[in-house]
């Protein structure tokens, strides 16, 4: 199937929550069955911003190397001890830290030492299709013709991605809708009220 | 009878204090009941109090150290190198242990876990908990939570580790307890003022305890009331007063402290109270007693001085005074009782008086005689008496002729001399009736004759009744002691005794001596044989013929009783009859004499001699109303007509008692029985009586017969006699005819019947026969012989 002919196709995606409300800001993405990916150099910032991680919520392929910016004039202490990656970025300011390899799936959640409120997740995926929901729940993403796993994941969907997902044989444009099963988590931080978050949408 | 209910009965001093001290219990109790009930609720009030602000402090206790260790667990939690460590925990449980360890003595902790989010430990050599997906988030509430692990029990807290503090998923637990010991400390004691234990499983458990506790595992748990509010339970020998309260959970149920203290601490200040007011009321209740007592000595003492008068006045001695009481009641009672005594005093006077004064004469009489004799006698056994026993003279006489009122005056003029005349010697009195006595002493140089004529002089001067003017005599008889008697009743004898012979010798005196006495005795002697004498046969019955003087023909006797007796030979019946006759032996002589006479009667009647026999009846014979149907019964028996018996009474036995007399003789005549009138012309019947007596003949005394033929006065009187008895349709007798003259006499002014010694005197029975013979065949010329 590698050397077959590809067509793109771009798949809409509406995300729903188990009331159908839109479920925005979550991670969309694609699994093709056969397909197997090179190791991408790709990089992505996790930037600090107003004592906040910029973004809330940052999806990567593996093996993205992910880069740790301080924006604001105060020292952060940047750290996970998530499965997928424990790190340590001890009190620095501006781009001292060095970009950090994110080689193992799942999530990733970060916090700041000095400032409790902190928390930040980055989503380790293995497939190049994938994209944020925007608040209205919908997503659009381009991906050659194939047989797919879709999936959905943010840190309110209690359910895991595993236990909620579709296989999908996409041929062009395609529409589907997907409902978290469960009751979503309660938003503790409001993070997904930050009006910034939309500032990203593309 | 009565001393004993006295006895029985309480006093009333008794009964006042007794009422006193049943008031005053019934006001203590009631008092002491209401005080107690109200200082109870007070207490209790104020106890409860108590044990809500200790059980508040107990709370805030615990959760203050609850709260302690939670904010120390929620720095741990947030704690970089401890998230590190937690983290890291797979590679290096070690470094958690120790850190752990750390915190546990800077939390003061006893106990701790870590767990992952997943609920299994990290440090591998503490074991699982059970049910830790409810209980371990459950440790991070709020409220209590008490746990058991390994026997031991802890107020557990926990709190969620995340490793990011915003994010939503919980990344580890820190689990920690204090064990429950620690918590119930002295100072809470100290603090509380109350024991504190802590229980589980419905009390199951104890959980924790001061530790003076009186609650402790296995101290009666079961009974343990779990609920707010004052219990009580016997613990131990004393009494607890508890409360419970919730306190936490323990395995899903409710923890409950339970306060307790013992019961005299809890209510010290209220029985302290209470005994001050016990001793109080009491004081009170001694006083009022004390009062109550006195009180009603005061009372009873003059009462008790009452019994005691009372009581001698029983005795007979005279109260001179009686108690002055305090109470108007009892100054009543005193005076009441004053006059009591003067009552009877005065009745006692009176009674005094009728016993020993002579109603009439208002001397004394014959008991005080009597008495006055014997004192003197028993006083001076040694001393010489004179008694004189006085009796009027045919008072009687004078009583019937002037009437009784005039006899009493004469009595008592009589009594008021004697009692002048010696009134400074002797002693004298009023026996009875028309009889006086008096006692004296026998004087050296003085015989008792003088004595006797001394007093005599009392009678001499007339005595003036109403203007009449009587010449008063009297019998004395004279007895000396100790001459004649020692003894009262022998004196008094000796002198009636003398007394009646000198009427007899009609002397104004007479000294007794022991010749009268034995006189006496005979008689008396004579009368207690003389109911043996008419069964022995000594008594006959001697006949003396009435002649019919019409006819010169004997048709009907008198039959006379004689007595030969087998000592005194023959004795008159002057003699015993009126003896007989005063003992009521008269009965027995009357019905053997009808008897004899009926039994002759029939006996002659067989031979074809018809007597008409009569006999002589007594007064006492005449009242007995038996006489009439006695008689009856024996003509019954005899088989005689009444018109055989002739009854003879005299004038004076019908005047003793004529309603009954009346009575019998019609009775008699009614069954054709002959009655006749014996001695006519001696007593003072009146011609009215005479006309009322249902009589058949009058007999003339003797004393008009015996004369006639020389006498003209006597022969006046028989004629009148004689003409009076025709004319009132009766036969008449002339008894005593002892001369053909008289008899002629009799013929000539026409009397019925001649009886005498003219014809023949009484002859037996058999003689009769012989005389009647003789008389039949020769007539009056028999008699002449």
């Amino acid at each position: 199937m590698a050397n077959s002919v590809s067509f793109a196709g771009n798949i809409a995606v509406s995300l729903l929550d188990n009331q159908q409300n839109p479920l925005a800001n979550a991670v969309v993405y694609l699994i093709p069955k056969t397909e197997s990916f090179e190791p991408v150099e790709n990089m992505a910032i996790m930037d600090q911003v107003d004592t906040q991680f910029y973004p809330h919520i940052l999806a990567v392929q593996r093996n993205t190397q992910v880069s740790f910016p301080n924006s604001d004039s105060i020292q952060h202490h940047v750290y996970s001890f998530s499965s997928a990656k424990v790190f340590e970025l001890e009190l620095y300011k501006g781009l001292r830290a060095d970009p950090l390899l994110f080689d193992n799936l799942g999530v990733v959640e970060m916090g700041c030492n000095v400032h409790d409120w902190m928390l930040g997740y980055i989503y380790v995926v293995d497939t190049p299709y994938f994209k944020k929901s925007d608040y209205a729940g919908e997503v659009t993403i381009s991906v050659p013709d194939g047989e797919y796993t879709l999936k959905a994941w943010h840190p309110r969907i209690s359910d895991s991605p595993e236990s909620f997902q579709m296989m999908l044989s996409i041929q062009g444009d395609t529409h589907v809708s997907m409902s978290v099963p469960s009751a979503l988590l309660p938003d503790v931080n409001a993070f997904e009220d930050a009006a910034d978050e939309f500032g990203e949408y593309e | 009878m009565s001393n004993k209910s006295v006895l029985i009965k309480p006093s009333l001093q008794m009964r006042m204090s007794f009422i006193f001290l049943l008031l005053l219990s019934i006001i203590v109790v009631v008092t002491i009941y209401f005080v107690q009930q109200a200082t109870f609720k007070h207490a209790s009030a104020q106890l409860m109090n108590h044990i809500q602000t200790s059980a508040a402090v107990v709370q805030d206790n615990v959760e203050g150290r609850a709260s302690a260790l939670d904010n120390g667990m929620a720095t741990l939690a947030k704690d970089f190198s401890m998230k590190q460590l937690i983290a890291t925990a797979k590679n290096d449980q070690r470094s958690l242990s120790s850190a752990m360890s750390n915190y546990q003595s800077r939390l003061g902790a006893d106990i701790y876990w870590v767990l992952s989010k997943d609920f299994t430990p990290l440090i591998e050599a503490h074991s699982p908990f059970e049910n830790s997906k409810q209980v371990v988030p459950a440790f991070s509430k709020a409220a209590l939570h008490w746990f058991t692990y390994q026997g031991r029990n802890y107020l557990m807290r926990s709190t969620p580790v995340r490793f990011v503090e915003t994010s939503g998923h919980i990344n580890a637990w820190v689990v920690m307890g204090i064990d429950a010991k620690k918590l119930f400390t002295p100072h809470l004691v100290d603090l509380t003022d109350m024991q504190i234990s802590l229980f589980g499983g419905n009390a199951s458990v104890l959980l924790g305890a001061t530790p003076e506790a009186h609650f402790v595992a296995g101290q009666k748990q079961g009974e343990i009331a779990k609920t707010r509010g004052l219990h009580r339970l016997p613990l131990n020998s004393t009494s607890i007063i508890y409360s419970a309260f919730e306190l936490g959970t323990w395995q899903g149920e409710s923890a409950f402290i339970v306060l307790s203290m013992d019961e005299d601490d809890a209510f010290l200040s209220n029985e302290s109270l209470i005994g001050q007011l016990i001793f109080i009321l009491l004081a009170a209740a001694a006083l009022g007693l004390l009062g109550a007592t006195l009180l009603s000595r005061e009372i009873t003492k003059p009462l008790k001085q009452l019994i005691d008068a009372a009581r001698r006045m029983r005795a007979g001695e005279n109260v001179d005074s009686f108690p002055s009481a305090n109470t108007r009641e009892v100054e009543t009672l005193s005076s009441a009782f004053s006059d009591m005594q003067l009552g009877i005093q005065d009745r006692e006077a009176q009674i005094h008086q009728l016993a020993y004064f002579d109603e009439l004469t208002h001397i004394p009489n014959r008991i005080q005689f009597s008495n006055h004799i014997s004192d003197m006698i028993r006083q001076a056994p040694e001393c010489e008496l004179i008694v004189l026993m006085i009796d009027v003279d045919r008072f009687k006489e004078i009583n019937d002729t002037l009437g009784h009122d005039l006899g009493d005056e004469l009595l008592i003029a009589i009594a008021k001399r004697l009692h002048s005349h010696t009134q400074n010697k002797g002693f004298c009195a009023r026996l009875g009736g028309d009889e006086y006595a008096w006692v004296g002493l026998q004087e050296a140089n003085t015989r008792p004759q003088d004595v006797a004529q001394n007093l005599l002089s009392v009678f001499e001067q007339p005595f003036k009744i109403e203007n009449l003017v009587l010449d008063v005599d009297c019998s004395m008889g004279i007895a000396l002691y100790p001459q004649h008697a020692s003894s009262l009743q022998g004196l008094m004898q000796c002198a009636d005794i003398a007394m009646y012979s000198c009427k007899d010798q009609h002397n104004p005196f007479a000294l007794y001596n022991d010749a009268l006495n034995k006189h006496s005795v005979v008689r008396l002697s004579l009368m207690s044989q003389l109911k043996g004498a008419l069964g022995e046969g000594q008594l006959e019955l001697h006949y003396q013929p009435k002649l019919t003087i019409a006819s010169d023909k004997i048709e009907t006797l008198e039959c006379l009783i004689r007595w030969f007796h087998p000592e005194h030979g023959f004795v008159p019946p002057d003699d015993f009859i009126p003896l007989a006759e005063q003992t009521g032996a008269i009965r027995h002589v009357t019905q053997w004499a009808l008897r004899t006479a009926c039994e002759q009667v029939k006996r002659w009647r067989d031979k074809n001699i018809c007597f008409s026999v009569a006999v002589n009846i007594s007064a006492i014979d005449l009242v007995d109303l038996s006489l009439p149907a006695s008689i009856e019964s024996l003509l019954n028996e005899f088989d005689l007509p009444p018109s055989a018996l002739t009854m003879e009474v005299t004038e004076s036995a019908v005047m003793g008692d004529p309603e009954n007399a009346l009575k019998a003789l019609n009775l008699l005549r009614d069954m054709g029985v002959t009655l006749s009138i014996d001695d006519f012309g001696t007593g003072y019947s009146s011609m009215a009586q005479l006309k009322k007596m249902p009589v058949d003949e009058l007999k003339i005394d003797k004393a008009f017969v015996l004369a006639l033929a020389t006498n003209q006065e006597d022969r006046v009187m028989v004629k009148t006699l004689v003409s009076l008895a025709q004319n009132l349709g009766l036969t008449t007798v002339a008894e005593g005819v002892e001369d053909l003259e008289t008899l002629e006499f009799l013929r000539e002014v026409g009397c019925t019947k001649a009886q005498g010694y003219y014809m023949t005197k009484a002859l037996r029975a058999d003689e009769l026969i012989s005389w009647y013979e003789m008389f039949t065949e020769q007539g009056l010329a028999s008699c002449s012989q």
